[in-house]
């Protein structure tokens, strides 16, 4: 059975906090709390088309029948449906913290025409630099296109995102009290982990903030004054 | 009376009064001008019958009584305070034909009164310049009634050549323009420039400020300047198609999709190259691998234990091991479409190293553009954690 939750256990901490990652997710189900049966068996492949029996290490072998799954409400709020995963989309078997990002390209256009920038200058025309607007507009790609598809309609993120799922995939169906305990401990900031000193350090991660680089320091409200 | 043709006269002529009347008194009468204007019908030339040679300082200086014409040639340069022998309306000419300047003082009290010159300021005859002199009998001055050569301008600077204010406009903080009009020099910067500034000036009026570290290149217009994280003014070689950097984990020991690239945009002639830090958390093997788009590229199968067609693998050294690997893939074109290779590094604390090259050759890579770029994780029984983050892919421009 394949459990599909939003996020990943910690994933609203504030930086430099640790939280369980995939493998303290199971330590915590397998272990501590006993949870539920995870899936480990390597032969077991759970894959969009169907769970399959596959070389060890391998892919996609003999078809054992077709995936059962439970997407958490969250998702479905999110927009987010089976239809989501494309074609060969693999979940693999026990714990899985996964995440895909989508970047939303841009391009920098004449705002009167509409002709991108990059357009103009490879015309090998004379440009009047001082007569032109540019704007920085969306630049909808075919894979843009496909990628929303993908989402329940009118729910995509219209800029670039981060999807962050967690899988946990067992031999048969959780309990709900146990499906609840495990939704929590992903879904929500408040679950804590209980019995701590039944865990070692190795099975946590440590939430980090990526910085981007800074950005620039330009006087936009002396820009929209217009000059003097 | 008017000029009469002097008359010729003839041996044995009886001359009568009336004829020396009109042919002697009348004719002297009109050269002295007694009678009005004089005309002259040729050059006038006067006799020069004096040339000068004192140097140095000389007062009074005496003229010949019929000297007209005063050449100076000093061997050295001289300096007359004053001219002796003025009466009123005399006229000498001074010319200089030295190679030293004679200067001609003003008002100098060194000489007399009556010789003094009366001039605007000491006046400096260069050689082969000359002045003519007039002498005043009412100021009991001379005078300069005429005066010529080119003026040399540093004598103005030097002041040499005493000169006037350019009138009252003239003052220490302006200047006279081309159109004859003074100006105070203009105060700031032009407004009508573009200026490129870290911080604001009080000076300027429209400057773009991009701060003490504005971190991009200058992009946009003049109108709407932009400073850019990420080049986008034109073409370039190297761009981030995408990524992630945000941690994915996994303990499935079967194939599994743990961090994706997605919505890219790689043509199949472009090469593009990832890099990616990978870990695990003890147990056995860990290994990493690639989807491109739906198709696997890179997987350790079967009884490739060690993982020689996967992205990166850990060993079954039960550690916390961590590494990274790099990954370049060649333009999938015709009979190229196995041209992907990784190298990869993975270390601990206790210096156990692993080091290795991989090469893809589970599948054939898509001949379509590429739109994902998959990081697929598995570990074996042992029940590793593996762990995949700061995911990032550039592509390489083709022309």
């Amino acid at each position: 059975m394949l459990y599909i939750f939003s996020g990943y256990p910690g994933k609203a901490l504030p930086a430099g906090m640790a939280h369980l990652h995939a493998g303290g997710l199971r330590h915590c189900i397998k272990e501590v709390e006993h949870l539920a049966e995870l899936e480990e068996d390597p032969m077991i492949q759970y894959v969009k088309e169907g769970v399959y029996a596959c070389p060890v290490g391998g892919n996609e072998g003999e078809w054992l029948g077709p995936v059962e799954y439970r997407l958490s409400p969250i998702l479905d709020k999110d927009g987010i449906t089976w239809k989501i995963f494309p074609e060969h989309w693999t979940f693999g078997n026990n714990v899985t913290c996964t995440n895909w990002t989508a970047n939303r390209e841009t391009m920098e256009v004449d705002y009167r025409t509409g002709i991108p920038f990059a357009d103009l200058l490879a015309s090998g025309h004379p440009i009047d630099m001082s007569k032109v607007m540019i704007q920085r507009v969306p630049r909808i790609t075919e894979s843009w296109k496909e990628y929303e598809k993908r989402w329940f309609p009118g729910t995509c993120p219209q800029e670039s995102h981060k999807v962050h799922l967690t899988y946990v995939i067992t031999k048969g169906e959780m309990e709900p009290w146990a499906y609840e305990r495990v939704r929590r401990l992903i879904e929500e900031r408040d679950a804590a982990v209980v019995d701590l000193d039944r865990y070692r350090p190795e099975h946590f991660s440590v939430s980090r903030k990526w910085t981007h680089p800074k950005k620039p320091g330009l006087d936009f409200e002396k820009l929209l004054r217009g000059r003097n | 009376m008017a000029w009469t043709a002097p008359r010729t006269y003839t041996t044995g002529e009886i001359v009568t009064a009336a004829i020396l009347n009109t042919d002697v008194r009348d004719n002297l009468r009109y050269l002295k001008g007694l009678d009005g204007r004089t005309d002259f019908e040729s050059a006038v030339a006067f006799i020069t019958d004096e040339t000068s040679t004192l140097t140095g300082s000389q007062n009074n200086v005496v003229l010949a009584a019929n000297s007209v014409i005063f050449r100076w040639n000093g061997a050295s340069t001289a300096t007359f305070t004053g001219l002796a022998s003025g009466v009123d309306g005399r006229l000498v000419v001074i010319v200089n034909v030295a190679a030293s300047n004679l200067v001609l003082n003003d008002e100098d009290a060194l000489s007399t009164a009556a010789n003094r010159f009366a001039l605007t300021g000491n006046l400096t005859l260069r050689p082969d310049q000359g002045v003519m002199l007039e002498y005043d009998s009412t100021s009991s001055r001379w005078r300069v009634a005429a005066s010529g050569g080119p003026i040399d301008a540093s004598d103005i600077l030097s002041g040499t050549i005493a000169t006037a204010r350019l009138g009252t406009g003239a003052t220490a903080s302006n200047f006279l323009r081309g159109d004859q009009t003074y100006a105070a020099p203009a105060t700031g910067a032009p407004d009508s420039a573009d200026y490129l500034v870290g911080t604001a000036q009080g000076g300027l009026s429209a400057e773009i400020v991009v701060g003490a570290t504005p971190g991009g290149e200058l992009g946009g217009t003049w109108a709407a300047p932009t400073v850019d994280t990420i080049h986008s003014g034109s073409a370039h070689a190297v761009t981030r198609e995408g990524g992630s950097t945000t941690e994915a984990t996994t303990t499935s020991t079967s194939a599994v999709d743990l961090l994706t690239a997605s919505t890219l945009t790689i043509a199949a002639t472009e090469p593009f190259i990832f890099v990616a830090n990978t870990r695990k958390s003890g147990g056995g093997i860990a290994v990493c691998n690639l989807k491109l788009n739906a198709t696997v590229v890179a997987e350790a199968v079967g009884s490739d234990a060690g993982g020689t067609q996967a992205l990166s693998h850990f060993s079954t050294t039960n550690a916390a091991l961590s590494g990274s690997f790099f990954a370049s893939i060649g333009p999938r074109v015709t009979s190229y479409l196995r041209s992907g290779a990784s190298t990869y590094r993975t270390s601990d604390t206790t210096a156990h190293t692993e080091k290795s090259h991989r090469w893809m050759q589970t599948a054939d890579m898509p001949t379509v553009e590429i739109t994902d770029v998959i990081i697929r994780g598995i570990g074996d029984v042992n029940a590793p954690t593996v762990g995949c983050d700061e995911l990032h892919v550039y592509s390489l421009a083709a022309s």
